[in-house]
């Protein structure tokens, strides 16, 4: 059976390359051009690898599927980028991708990095023998839920009544179960969330605090400061500047 | 003061690693057009004119980018005159070939992105490489309307356009991606082929 390649790309030239040089290369390839696409397509088409454009919608969204990715799957995946500078470099790291590849490429980079990205998975599978969902048990299937979608829109603005909808439950019976299993409300959790992701990205990234906040969900760079003071005591530039290596 | 040249320093690097970025996205476009000619069997009536006539354009469009953002130290908007650009492109083309005509109606306060307007440019050589492949004379009508740009052309000996598309089918890949790279359409009329894009 052909290895399912996912390729990420919203430029249509370069993605129908891309799928010409792995078609020929004896790999089964879907095209998406969206976040949205890639999400549908990880249930869909059941891709053992993906290869991920940065600056997809002009707007590094293939950073927020990275991330995506890094905490949500196993899947291994592959930048392709024309940035390779220090910052975006350290950007992507904080996801951990198997690989990435500048543009231009030529098609033996491409078949390279995916072989080895491959071998390495194989390798880390055969070596593996701890037992799955060991976490299983820990969230009733109504709270899991709610807390993939935290993750999968950690980028956006989440409402609870977007987390209710998602868990089938009531209002007050989700807010109470929620307390239950996780230990904080909902609200508290995606606020604790997105401060750890701050966190994170003010410390390894020299990303702009405006960025940060957008990337985040935020509207104002100022909602964002007011809410990273009340979560860490110090605002997000003196935050940096504290922790930075 | 040093408040000042440091932040003139992040500016100009910020622009460094944005034109490398452009390079580098450009460079892979025109690579993979010519691979994807190879693989889909795409046969140019002339190679090398093609690609001179994309490395022109792309040259072109970036003339016009930083000529039109010249006040501004780092440019911010990635819209260009479609009408500047089409005059000079089309001007160009005619240089080669008395055998190309076109008219632009009421586009003088048109933008375009750079980028759309590079996948237009390469859209353009491609039907320029099917009308030497005719022999023939190929006229442009280029208008907008709402939200919408328009360009017809025609071939003075094609009858009728209904079935231009079936004329050139095996030749037709790398402008059917370049023309949803435009999130644009093809529309066959009898007397030409309209093809149509949003602009924003």
């Amino acid at each position: 059976m052909k290895t399912k390649i996912l390729v990420v790309e919203d430029d249509q030239i370069i993605s129908f390359e891309i799928k010409t040089i792995l078609e020929k290369n004896g790999y089964d390839v879907n095209i998406c051009d969206s976040y949205a696409c890639c999400i549908k397509n990880l249930d869909t088409f059941k891709p053992e690898l993906i290869l991920l454009d940065i600056d997809l919608s002009k707007k590094y969204e293939g950073i927020q599927i990275g991330s995506y990715l890094n905490s949500k799957s196993h899947l291994p995946f592959i930048y392709i980028t024309g940035y390779t500078d220090n910052e975006t470099l350290k950007r992507i790291q904080t996801t951990k991708p198997v690989g990435y590849f500048s543009k231009p490429f030529r098609e033996i980079d491409i078949i390279n990095n995916i072989e080895l990205a491959l071998y390495n998975k194989k390798a880390e599978s055969d070596d593996n023998t701890i037992p799955e969902d060991l976490e299983e048990s820990k969230y009733s299937k109504p709270i899991k839920r709610a807390l993939e979608y935290i993750d999968t829109n950690i980028n956006q603005e989440i409402k609870t009544d977007e987390l209710i909808r998602v868990s089938g439950w009531s209002k007050f019976h989700f807010i109470r179960e929620f307390a239950k299993e996780v230990g904080i409300t909902p609200y508290q959790y995606v606020f604790d969330e997105k401060m750890k992701l701050a966190s994170s990205k003010l410390k390894n990234t020299y990303q702009p605090v405006k960025e940060i906040a957008f990337d985040l969900g935020y509207r104002s760079n100022s909602s964002f400061t007011n809410a990273f003071v009340k979560h860490a005591g110090v605002s997000p530039s003196h935050y940096r500047k504290k922790h930075c290596r | 003061m040093t408040n000042g040249v440091k932040e003139d320093n992040e500016r100009l690097k910020e622009i460094l690693y944005k034109t490398l970025h452009r390079f580098k996205n450009n460079l892979q476009t025109q690579l993979s057009l010519m691979n994807i000619q190879t693989s889909t069997n795409r046969s140019y009536f002339d190679d090398k004119t093609i690609i001179v006539d994309r490395i022109f354009a792309l040259t072109h469009v970036y003339d016009l980018y930083y000529i039109s953002n010249k006040e501004e130290y780092l440019p911010k908007d990635s819209r260009v005159s479609l009408q500047s650009f089409m005059l000079h492109f089309f001007q160009y083309l005619k240089n080669s070939s008395s055998k190309i005509d076109f008219e632009l109606n009421d586009i003088s306060e048109i933008n375009v992105e750079v980028d759309d307007l590079l996948i237009l440019s390469y859209i353009i050589i491609e039907i320029n490489d099917f009308r030497k492949s005719l022999d023939d004379d190929l006229y442009f009508e280029i208008y907008h309307q709402n939200s919408k740009a328009f360009f017809n052309f025609s071939f003075s000996s094609i009858k009728t356009h209904e079935n231009f598309h079936e004329l050139f089918e095996s030749q037709y890949k790398i402008l059917d991606l370049l023309v949803m790279q435009l999130k644009g359409k093809f529309d066959y009329e009898k007397k030409y082929v309209k093809l149509s894009f949003p602009i924003l």
